[in-house]
């Protein structure tokens, strides 16, 4: 995992699109610029300005003066005592700022003649005859930049020798702490992450991660840690193994990742008591990218952003800043399904690389899911699969749940997320005053990607609830209600698919405990048996020119579901006796078909041993499959009650026109 | 002469911590040779020899599995710890069914010894599944079985060619009176004359801790030999 963050941020420095080491994008704007001019620093001047877009040095200060290198806040550089945050530590704070021009002094550098010239500037007092003075409060970022001839425009603290100063300056800030009277001691080994063995080793990254809130990616708060520690003494003195320059790479790639839609999705929230709880280990954070040799980079026929964009669909929605102010503002956040038919256009897609001598899986893709925990941050997931494999294993993932509408319509799949969604909007013990969770399981989710990304078995947990689900009556049922029937009929699709899914994904652990990989229509008797509860519902539909708001699937959908053979039997004779005789003598075609399909079922399930006496959980799964295709093969073909409307039009209820 | 042991270990689960993130745990990929180091010696060791890893087979795929547990936040001693002060919440991302195949070998420390008895040794408590502790695979938690290798394991799944990355590799415990971190003890072999067992000696120092970069190839990691020098010329052993 390490291995690849530090690659990639040495790609993403070498294309510019990182902050320089140990330098950080602060939110507070730089409100003044000092215009010192060497040659006559008499004439320099202090201006107004607003500089939010350039990184600055960073180093995790609190509440400790530590002066960061020629920018700071007022009361740093030039020892301002007045308006915000005045009075603190003003005269400390000042005086190490100073110390640390005489630091950049002492270096051999460009620039060490400019910083005693800044000093004798700032102690001279002559920027306080600016008219602009009084404005300026104490926690006001100032900067500093050149005129004159050496001037180039530029803030000086981006000047490389700067950077390379405060890059120093840092890994000496960050050695393990001392102790009274004790010099620090400078740890020299083998940074664990790039190899490195000629840099001392750091007690701790300054530079945070920032998921909902910044955290270190490693503890050092705690003694209970120090089992690993190189370096002197023992309590809080542990570090973690790590050059700064490898750390903070980390640290920067990660908070760039963090910002970039294209790398990163917020996939599950906590919500407690209807707040966010930032620290909980509950939500959930994606970061990915595409991990390219540099030989396979102009010769693989798909653009790795697409793949990106693309399979990060099967996320779902995730979550954005604009979300949670809408969530704010009392928002409804419901949400419509993500339509998954991008990714399938471009699965169906070759992808391949032009060089023979290349392999797709040279080029992969990487996932990471990262969580805070009280103020830390755990990873929870991580893996890398090659694009090659990728792709078969997202064409698998999307066959496996693929399956048509509860009307027959078109058949489709659902993002992670949507069907997670599902199980909670169906939740039976969710009261129906209750609105359902904003965002999924995040166990669940990390199993299901596994399982799209990586190929692995879906969780076996997902059958259980999505069975009870799908028989409850508040899915079977309130399908039916005119009001709610979109609502409802996509809940029924994505538990249909969270069934098939579970059942037909070719690694599915359910499915391998089964026999063979025949459909399920010709092996399994539970199967055959929901079909048959459907030709039956069928046949009272229809004897009752389907003019009733209460079938036999109302009273007898869950016994059915679990003991088929305590009332198959009978239902097929209250049917036989009580409606067939209807429809043969009303709709004779219909009686044929449901007479024909009648008896080809029964037959089946006779050679299959006849009705099963009790179902398992996947014979369950696999009953309610049964009856939601076959129901869904009867609403295909369904005649629609027509309305003739005074224009002339007809409106379609449901169904095809016949 | 080398005389390589192979031994075939394997368990439900393991947590072969980096170094980097040992608060929330995350495992290496694969077994490291201080935890291959560590198994062998919970069958056998003696401190007249060194165990040398010289590879680990990789048998079943890489499958991790995240999981939450309690877990103390400080250290055991002789005053008691109350759990409910002292619990945290720590997540880690462990390893899932894995089994290895660790090819290693005993070098020898104390010259006046004969490696051959150690090797016979160990040869019968590995056919009898005997050891001094239960081995575990990285921590004390995910117990290990262990067996002799039979030669003709084969891989689940065929791992050709993959960058780790740097990977601990083990901990040189180097005597040092400045730096006066924790002491260890140091074994000396028996007296040649008068074959008087000797005390161990005691030391401060501070432990250092080597990585190496490693790959995968054909489901094998090997670890580097001359590593093990490195160690001893910082231990100043004469192995």
């Amino acid at each position: 995992m390490f291995n690849e963050l530090f690659d990639l941020g040495r790609r993403l420095a070498q294309e510019g699109k990182l902050p320089p080491p140990g330098f950080y994008y602060y939110t507070e704007p730089i409100k003044w610029v000092i215009h010192f001019d060497p040659d006559k620093p008499d004439q320099s001047t202090i201006r107004q300005a607003e500089i939010t877009h350039l990184p600055r040095p960073y180093s995790g200060r609190t509440s400790g003066t530590q002066a960061f290198p020629l920018t700071d806040e007022a009361a740093y550089v030039l020892g301002i005592d007045h308006g915000k945050g005045k009075g603190k530590n003003t005269a400390k704070k000042h005086a190490e700022f100073l110390k640390l021009l005489d630091k950049i002094a002492t270096v051999d550098s460009p620039i060490s003649h400019i910083a005693t010239g800044i000093k004798d500037l700032i102690k001279s007092g002559d920027l306080k005859s600016s008219p602009k003075w009084g404005n300026i409060d104490s926690k006001d970022w100032v900067s500093i930049q050149i005129e004159g001839p050496g001037g180039d425009g530029k803030q000086l603290f981006e000047h490389s020798a700067i950077r390379e100063f405060w890059i120093k300056e840092l890994a000496e800030l960050c050695l393990p702490e001392k102790k009274e009277g004790e010099s620090k001691i400078k740890p020299i080994g083998e940074c664990g992450i790039s190899g490195r063995v000629d840099n001392p080793l750091v007690g701790r990254i300054p530079l945070p991660v920032k998921l909902h809130k910044p955290a270190p990616i490693h503890s050092l708060n705690a003694d209970a840690y120090v089992s690993g520690m190189e370096g002197s003494g023992v309590f809080k003195r542990c570090h973690v193994g790590q050059s700064i320059e490898a750390g903070d790479l980390i640290a920067r790639t990660l908070n760039y990742l963090g910002k970039q839609p294209l790398h990163h999705k917020l996939l599950a929230k906590a919500i407690e008591a209807g707040k966010l709880n930032t620290d909980s280990p509950q939500n959930l954070f994606a970061f990915y990218w595409i991990e390219q040799p540099e030989e396979a980079k102009a010769v693989v026929s798909i653009n790795p952003a697409d793949i990106l964009s693309k399979a990060s669909l099967l996320f779902g929605e995730g979550e954005n800043e604009e979300d949670n102010a809408e969530a704010k503002k009392g928002k409804s956040n419901a949400k419509l399904p993500v339509e998954l038919s991008q990714l399938e256009a471009l699965l169906n897609t070759p992808w391949t690389v032009q060089h023979q001598a290349l392999r797709l899986d040279e080029n992969a893709f990487c996932l990471l899911m990262l969580s805070p925990n009280k103020g830390r941050i755990s990873v929870r997931e991580w893996f890398k699969v090659g694009l090659g494999r990728l792709k078969g294993n997202l064409k698998e993932f999307l066959d496996a749940q693929r399956i048509e509408s509860p009307d027959g319509g078109s058949q489709r799949s659902f993002a992670i997320q949507d069907m997670l969604r599902a199980l909670e909007e169906a939740n039976i013990s969710l009261p129906e005053y209750k609105q359902p969770k904003e965002l999924a399981n995040p166990n669940m989710t990390r199993a299901l990607l596994r399982c799209a990304y990586l190929g692995e078995a879906p969780p076996s947990g997902l059958i259980e609830p999505a069975v009870i689900c799908f028989r409850h009556p508040k899915v079977l049922r309130r399908y039916e209600q005119k009001n709610d029937r979109e609502r409802f009929a996509l809940l029924q699709h994505q538990l249909a698919a969270i069934m098939k899914l579970t059942l037909t994904h070719p690694k599915s652990e359910v499915r391998m405990n089964g026999d063979d990989h025949i459909s399920l229509e010709s092996r399994s008797s539970a199967f055959l048996s929901g079909c048959l509860l459907a030709v039956l519902e069928e046949a009272q539909l229809a004897s009752m020119n389907w003019k009733i708001n209460t079938t036999l699937i109302d009273q007898f959908y869950s016994t059915a579901a679990t003991t088929p053979s305590s009332v198959l039997g009978m239902l097929i004779s209250r049917v036989t006796a009580q409606h067939m005789p209807k429809l043969r003598k009303n709709m004779r075609g219909k009686y044929e078909k449901l007479e024909i399909l009648l008896e080809s079922i029964q037959s089946k399930i006779n050679n299959l041993g006849g009705f099963p006496r009790t179902l398992t959980l996947k014979q369950q799964a696999e009953f309610s499959l049964g009856f939601y295709t076959q129901r869904a093969a009867f609403r295909r073909e369904r005649p629609t009650k027509t309305t003739q409307q005074p224009t002339g039009q007809t409106i379609t209820e449901q169904g095809t026109i016949s | 002469m080398n005389m390589l042991f192979y031994i075939k270990v394997g368990g439900d689960y393991a947590c072969f911590t980096n170094p980097n993130l040992k608060v929330e745990r995350v495992s290496y990929p694969l077994m490291t040779p201080a935890a291959a180091r560590g198994i062998l010696e919970a069958i056998f060791w003696k401190p007249a020899f060194r165990w040398e890893i010289r590879s680990i087979t990789v048998l079943k795929p890489i499958k991790t599995l995240s999981i939450m547990r309690n877990e103390i936040e400080d250290r055991q001693s002789t005053k008691p710890i109350i759990i409910e002060e002292k619990r945290q919440q720590r997540v880690s991302l462990v390893l899932k069914d894995v089994e290895y195949v660790i090819a290693a070998d005993m070098a020898l420390v104390w010259k006046n010894e004969r490696i051959e008895k150690y090797r016979d040794q160990f040869r019968r408590r590995l056919d009898r599944g005997a050891c001094h502790h239960t081995p575990y695979l990285g921590t004390r938690e995910f117990a290990a079985w262990f067996e002799p290798a039979s030669g003709d394991e084969t891989p689940e799944i065929a791992i050709d060619n993959q960058y780790l990355g740097v990977m601990f590799f083990d901990t040189a415990y180097i005597k040092s009176e400045s730096r006066a971190d924790m002491r260890f003890l140091r074994h000396k072999p028996s007296n040649a004359e008068s074959e008087e067992r000797l005390a161990p000696e005691e030391h401060t120092g501070y432990p250092h801790y080597l990585f190496f970069p490693a790959s995968i190839e054909k489901n094998q990691v090997i670890v580097p030999h001359e590593k093990y020098q490195e160690l001893y010329e910082l231990e100043e052993l004469d192995v």
